[in-house]
């Protein structure tokens, strides 16, 4: 696997009601037909609504078991808290930034819902696409 | 030689700030969330104030003072003015900031046999908030109010206390109280009947059968746990609260008047109305934008209010708890209680 296996998208804020629908319908269509990691990355948000939320909780039930890997990124410790306390951390992957998410492939070695890829060593940093 | 007692209750503002000079500040990520953790916050079902109150009364003291923090120094020094006219000779002032299960005998039997005109009551991180004011120091208090004489290191004699104590305004030392009382490793106990090893339930609880508790646990009175919710182990939900369908709750504390949404999972937090405190990550969250919590104004099932029933045996607490809850301090004023 390389860099440009992997796909980095920001959530847009709940107001981009355009964007973010492009995302969930690009996003949605990965899922079903990628085998490749996706990195969602809520960096840029300062907290998370209940679309925020109910987006992520779409995408989860979307992956319905396959072996498509969607790992998240908080960005900040209360969007990890908000991950944790809706259970989203309990069924995706959750990293406090892209290069943890990176990294650290035991971590994601050990999350549920995954292949045993490890080959995310080595890699350079990647460009973001939403 | 007449002993008179004032107890301190820090205010809402000032509870928060206190708190956050007790540990690393924590980023608040709404500013609409309130203090978590207030003195009179209940604990297990126990109010700090009345477990001090009753440590008072064992020491014959007939009543007592409740005084607003907010009071500037030189408004409680005429205060104490006051009192020395009505003949107090000696003042127990207790600013209500920590749980300390101390013996006020020993500390007044200290203060006698060292002649210093103010004790102060410390443990190994500092003072507790307890000290003892003899006539001298009431009358400098009188003119420049209490802490003035605090500042003249002279004057003070330090009690040091090695007994347990937990500082109330700091969230996490609130949960270690928490687990401490739910294990008896402190005076503690929760206010409920014990259900079930360390479970304890107070009154009006609805349970769903389908309910797992995990002891040691606490519920407090007129909570409602739905179906298939979680609670334990270390955990503490008090009055009024309402647990959603399948939620689950271990090593933390809900505070009254909160409702948890279902399907959440609340870990090592202190939960308060909207606001959640994390304490492994020390950050506060709003819950709200998300709909995962929110303050409930009572608990209600089926469109029916539900209020507590004293037993005939309780009657005197619960004649005794009206007292104290019709007799909060206002702002401005101080309120005598009868113990």
């Amino acid at each position: 696997m390389t860099a440009s296996d992997i796909q980095v998208f920001a959530l847009p804020p709940a107001s981009a009601h355009a964007r973010r629908r492009m995302l969930r319908k690009h996003l949605f269509g990965l899922l079903r037909s990628s085998g490749s990691p996706i990195i969602l990355d809520l960096s840029g948000r300062e907290g998370l609504n209940h679309d925020d939320i109910d987006f992520l909780l779409d995408c989860a039930a979307r992956l319905g078991g396959r072996d498509v890997r969607l790992l998240v990124v908080a960005g900040s410790d209360s969007n990890r808290v908000l991950l944790e306390v809706t259970r989203i951390a309990s069924v995706l992957p959750v990293f406090n930034s892209i290069a943890d998410a990176l990294d650290d492939p035991k971590r994601l070695a050990r999350q549920p819902a995954q292949t045993a890829q490890t080959a995310l060593q080595n890699e350079s940093p990647l460009p973001r696409s939403a | 030689m007449e002993l008179g007692a004032v107890v301190v209750i820090p205010t809402g503002e000032q509870s928060a700030t206190n708190a956050s000079r007790g540990g690393p500040s924590l980023p608040v990520a709404s500013r609409t969330a309130r203090p978590l953790c207030s003195p009179r916050t209940p604990i297990l079902g126990n109010d700090a104030l009345q477990l001090w109150m009753d440590r008072i009364r064992k020491i014959g003291v007939g009543d007592l003072w409740l005084a607003p923090e907010s009071e500037g120094s030189r408004s409680l020094g005429s205060r104490i003015a006051d009192l020395t006219r009505q003949g107090v000779e000696r003042l127990l002032l207790i600013k209500l900031k920590a749980y300390a299960e101390m013996d006020l005998v020993d500390l007044l039997r200290f203060h006698c046999e060292k002649r210093s005109p103010v004790t102060d009551a410390q443990d190994d991180r500092g003072p507790l908030g307890v000290r003892v004011l003899n006539r001298s120091a009431l009358d400098a208090a009188a003119n420049f109010g209490p802490s003035m004489c605090a500042l003249d290191e002279h004057l003070t004699n330090r009690y040091q206390f090695r007994g347990y104590t937990k500082r109330l305004l700091s969230s996490q030392e609130r949960q270690d109280l928490v687990r401490d009382a739910l294990t008896g490793s402190c005076a503690m106990r929760p206010a409920g009947r014990q259900a079930g090893d360390q479970v304890w339930i107070a009154d009006d609880v609805i349970l769903d059968e389908s309910v797992r508790m995990i002891g040691p646990a606490y519920i407090g009175p007129r909570t409602i746990v739905r179906f298939g919710a979680t609670i334990g182990p270390f955990t503490s939900i008090e009055r009024d609260c309402v647990v959603g369908h399948g939620t689950t709750v271990n090593r933390s504390s809900v505070l009254p008047s909160t409702e948890l949404a279902p399907g959440l999972l609340i870990q090592q937090s202190i939960v308060d109305g909207s606001c959640l405190e994390h304490l492994e990550w020390q950050t506060v969250v709003d819950l709200a934008p998300a709909g995962l919590s929110r303050r409930i104004s009572q608990t209600t099932f089926s469109g029916r209010a539900f209020r507590a029933k004293p037993k005939p045996s309780d009657s005197h607490t619960f004649a005794f708890n009206a007292v104290i809850s019709s007799k909060q301090p206002s702002p401005q004023s101080w309120v005598r209680v009868q113990l």
